[in-house]
């Protein structure tokens, strides 16, 4: 599985791989993580998470809050094993590609 | 009640995502949506419209993307779903091109709509980009919506109105220590003569802030560090951030800039970073901050000095409710332990930075974009009529593709393409449109707008100008394509084709739509006349001097250079005579503050013999401003009594001062005030200082705001430590024309001392015009808006009757030949104009008083439901109506009834 991952994408999975969230959840959690750089429209989320629904890195959690706290119109997600791995894979990926770049540009300026 | 509207809205959009995504997410999408708008209601009504503005457009602009990735999964999993995906690709494509090859035979209205669509879209997305930059984008600090600014308020019950006026430094100190929710930066705005290396100066406006500024902002520099604690110690050196701009234009963005020393009125402050692109704060002028010594070493120190603005950011988890709280603590904490200065009641306040920044200019550009939403709806109103009459001429194609099989939803498809193809087109050139007006727009506004200078068309106008091209599409296609194949075959394929019951009610249809588009220029009618009236009234409104001819500019010595006040006045003092020996000049002068420029704040003063005010009471206070020989006259402020200043009263010469009429009256109601004297207070006792004269009052903070009292002493006494009279503008009257005198100006200024910029050299009358950008830029807008209504209007009137006459050729034609008189005929048509309009108009009306409340904040002088504007305007409409019915009623009149009978 050779496919990367948009950045949003990439948020909303490492959102849902630290506990299983409703999506109003996940956009804000989101927004928090990158201190309101990243505003998830409703929209672009849930296109987000059906296409993680589809390729099976998300799936519907069962667990739900006590009922007084709960709104039953809202579904809580959950990270599968395999979507726990391909967001590893996929921040490894990326860590690689930083340090080569931060790499590149120290050699730049000691050359300068 | 906006909750309601986004919610239907949402829910209707829905239905342009696929159903499956409908089913799936739906109920939680909405929920999502719900939950923000009601968030947002917390923060006010603004705050609700950008949250429902948000959703509706990221819905909106939702759907094409989620068609998007289902045809890309399909394609990828279910070769037979592709199969279907293809015949419907094809079939759109086809009816494209159907479409085409059908708007090329018809150019002229193909033309027509699109260039009517475009103008529209453009309008609306060029004002929406503004609203969008002004209002809607997010403040360029990290998490925004904690940011507040800290201001004390003076309630009017005491005297003195004031929303929002600076905080002294010792109330500074006590937030900061004991109010926990926030933290809170205090700065001041600054101005330097600024050299690098001996460069040419240059006068920069800043601003210094205590150094925890950017921390509370959240910003880190691009280049270099920003302000360290300990930065704004006193005696600490100075330091300086610079923006980005101004290390781009200045220093060419050298990146070796740190570390070097900028000098700042000839004070060398260590340049430690610069900031990034975009950040701006509090305002785009704003090029350079340095540290602030919040200390009490600050030469305006005192509880009662009210020096300082602060911006706070909450702390991580408190609320502005819980900040309020503490600060009433704080405030009752004051009162007892300082209740001289407490007893009138003022207080600290906390504003949302956004709405601080923006100001009243929200309001405006609200205004305005509903103004440009109704043009569009008209525009629509418009085509669609435009799109019924065409529609008729079809019916019989329509009637044989059905008599061939075509069923009926394809005939809409076939229809619903077209004209969507129209819409689109329509809008993309709209948005060339945009791009073309916006600089046309910013330039009708002649002050920088408020976070001005970084509009651009971006992904969220995209959005905007997509939902305005489907809305438009939709309204201005649909009824009429839905109309267009509702047809009888057997009826349309008559050959005669006189068969009238479609067309009927299709000219009924028609005269809803006009009678809706009068009624929504009224609307845009009635709201530029008021704004129109309000500016000109503005204009014409005596600001107490004479703008006309008077050439002005600034001039700051710094100390540097002009270690001495006598140093000061002795270099105004030649230039002031050299000016006025140039050739056309009449007089020259210069005072410290120029009228309608000025920023508010007054000073306390006590009149001798006078009880002093009680605690509690408003106290006597003035603006206080020094004046040269020649200012007055330059300006023709008129003298009312006694004498102006002159070359008489300077040093060593008993210390005199004039004072304006209002604080005449209001501090001497029943005496003469020539000759009694008033005293400021200092170190080292009172100054007493003679009135001998007193001058008219001149707005000096706007001119929609009222001249305050107001005391001018000549600079060359210069009675008061505090002012020294380094800032100072000049005011020179030429004999022929202002702007003439630019040039020698400035090399006279150069003659004297080449390192000293000549800041602001600028026509009277152009300050006078920046006084009246915001309510010009409203009222020509307006203005604009509401004569293209009228224009569209009286199109929208034509057509139906023009139609009308067509229609009915052959029973006019038997009216005439059977005697009717050819006035009455005339006469007919012309009422049948003139009933649309009066049913438009008194529906306009009733709207347009519904809505005068969100246009009173923006007039002056004129009320929003102003009798004698709501009345001129059915008269308008009237005169209209009657122009655009005039014509098809004259070719109505003129019907030859021979040839009408013959059916030709």
């Amino acid at each position: 599985m050779a496919r990367q991952f948009s950045e949003k994408v990439i948020l909303v999975l490492a959102s849902v791989a630290d506990g299983d969230r409703h999506g109003y959840a996940i956009s804000k959690d989101v927004a928090r993580r990158t201190g309101g750089g990243v505003r998830l429209g409703s929209a672009t989320l849930y296109r987000l998470l059906g296409q993680l629904l589809e390729d099976g890195l998300v799936e519907e959690s069962d667990r739900r809050p006590a009922p007084e706290l709960d709104d039953e119109r809202r579904r809580y997600y959950r990270i599968t094993p395999t979507g726990r791995r391909a967001l590893a894979a996929e921040l490894r990926r990326l860590d690689r590609v930083l340090a080569a770049a931060r790499l590149g540009r120290r050699s730049a300026s000691q050359r300068a | 009640m906006p909750a309601r509207v986004t919610s239907v809205a949402v829910r209707s959009l829905l239905w342009l995502y696929p159903p499956r995504f409908r089913a799936t997410f739906g109920r939680e999408l909405r929920a999502d949506v719900e939950r923000d708008v009601h968030d947002a209601a917390r923060q006010g009504r603004l705050a609700i419209a950008r949250a429902a503005l948000v959703a509706i457009s990221d819905v909106a602009a939702g759907a094409p993307l989620q068609w998007l990735a289902l045809s890309r999964r399909r394609a990828r999993r279910q070769p037979s779903a592709r199969r279907e995906g293809d015949r419907i690709m094809t079939r759109l494509w086809s009816d494209t091109r159907i479409g085409f090859r059908r708007l090329r035979q018809t150019p002229v209205f193909t033309a027509a709509v699109v260039l009517t669509i475009a103008l529209g879209i453009g309008l609306n997305t060029a004002m929406f980009s503004i609203v969008k930059g002004v209002i809607l984008d997010p403040l360029p600090y990290r998490e925004p919506d904690d940011l507040v600014s800290v201001y004390t308020r003076y309630p009017p019950s005491i005297g003195q109105d004031f929303s929002y006026f600076e905080l002294s430094g010792p109330e500074l100190l006590d937030l900061r220590e004991h109010v926990r929710s926030l933290s809170v930066s205090a700065y001041q705005w600054s101005e330097w003569n600024t050299t690098l290396d001996g460069s040419d100066a240059e006068r920069v406006q800043g601003a210094s802030a205590t150094a925890n500024l950017f921390t509370v902002l959240g910003v880190p520099a691009a280049l270099g560090r920003t302000f360290a604690t300990g930065d704004d110690a006193p005696g600490a050196p100075c330091v300086t951030v610079l923006s980005d701009g101004f290390w781009r234009d200045r220093f060419g963005g050298a990146t070796d800039i740190v570390g070097r020393d900028l000098r700042l009125d000839g004070r060398p402050c260590t340049i430690v970073g610069v900031m990034p692109p975009g950040f701006v704060f509090p305002i785009q002028q704003v090029r350079l901050w340095t540290s602030l010594a919040l200390h009490p070493t600050h030469p305006n120190w005192g509880r009662n000095n009210h020096d300082f603005l602060a911006v706070a950011r909450l702390a991580q988890g408190r609320t502005i409710a819980q900040a309020e709280a503490e600060l009433r603590l704080l405030w009752r904490r004051w009162s007892s332990e300082y209740p001289d200065d407490y007893a009138k009641g003022h207080f600290v306040i906390l504003r949302d930075l956004k709405e601080d920044l923006v100001g009243d200019l929200q309001t405006a550009l609200l205004v305005l974009l509903g103004a440009v939403a109704f043009v569009l709806l008209i525009v629509c109103a418009n085509l669609a009529g435009l799109v019924l009459s065409r529609a008729e001429g079809r019916r019989r194609e329509g009637a044989i593709r059905s008599a061939l099989g075509a069923g009926r939803a394809r005939l809409l498809q076939q229809l619903l393409t077209e004209h969507l193809l129209l819409a689109v087109t329509g809008g993309a050139l709209g948005l060339l449109v945009a791009r073309w007006l916006l600089p046309l727009l910013l330039a009708l506004y002649a002050d920088d707008l408020p976070r001005g200078g970084r509009f651009v068309l971006d992904g969220g106008v995209l959005a905007f100008t997509s939902l305005a091209v489907v809305l438009a599409g939709v309204t201005f296609a649909f009824v009429p394509a839905l109309r267009a194949t509702r047809v009888d075959i057997q009826d349309a394929l008559r050959a005669d084709g006189r068969s009238t019951t479609t067309r009927r009610s299709s000219v009924r249809a028609q005269s809803v739509l006009v009678v809706v588009e009068v009624a929504l220029s009224v609307v845009l009618v009635t709201g530029a006349i008021l704004l129109l009236r309000s500016y000109a009234g503005l204009r014409q409104l005596d600001a107490g001097f004479d703008p006309q001819d008077v050439l002005t500019f600034q001039i700051f010595t710094p100390s540097t250079a002009y270690a001495s006040r006598e140093h000061v006045q002795q270099f105004h003092a030649t230039l002031r005579e050299r000016l006025a020996a140039l050739p056309g000049v009449a007089t020259a002068g210069a005072m410290s503050d120029l009228p309608l420029q000025s920023a508010g704040g007054s000073d306390n003063f006590v009149i001798e013999g006078a009880p002093p005010t009680g605690p509690g009471e408003p106290g006597r206070n003035a603006r206080f401003s020094m004046v040269t020989p020649g200012a007055f006259e330059a300006l023709r402020i008129p003298l009312r009594r006694g004498r102006l200043i002159t070359e008489r009263d300077g040093t060593g010469q008993p210390l005199v001062a004039v004072i304006n009429d209002i604080a005449a009256r209001t501090y001497w109601p029943s005496g003469d005030p020539i000759g009694r004297r008033i005293g400021y207070g200092g170190p080292d006792g009172q100054t007493w200082i003679t009135v001998v004269g007193i001058v008219g009052d001149v707005r000096s903070m706007g001119l929609d705001r009222p001249a305050p009292p107001a005391i001018y002493v000549p600079l060359a006494q210069s009675p008061r430590p505090d002012y020294e009279g380094r800032a100072m503008t000049f005011v020179v009257r030429s004999q022929t024309n202002a702007t003439a005198l630019a040039a020698s100006v400035r090399s006279t200024v150069m003659s004297l001392d080449a390192s000293l910029p000549v800041d602001q050299l600028l026509p009277m009358m152009a300050v006078v015009d920046r006084a009246a950008s915001q309510p010009r830029f409203a009222a020509y807008l307006m203005g604009f808006f509401a004569l293209s209504a009228l224009l569209l209007g009286a199109i929208g009137i034509y057509g139906v009757l023009a139609y009308a006459v067509e229609r009915r050729r052959t029973e006019i034609g038997v009216r005439i030949a059977l005697g009717a008189d050819r006035g009455r005929v005339f006469r007919l048509v012309v009422s049948r104009g003139l009933m649309l309009a009066a049913v438009g108009g008194v529906c306009g009306l009733a709207m347009a008083l519904a809505v005068a409340r969100m246009l009173s904040t923006l007039l002056y002088g004129v009320s929003a439901t102003d009798p004698s504007t709501l009345a001129a305007v059915p008269l308008l409409l009237v005169a209209v109506a009657f122009v655009a019915g005039a014509i098809p009623a004259l070719r109505a009149a003129r019907v030859d009834p021979v040839r009408a009978l013959r059916g030709e």
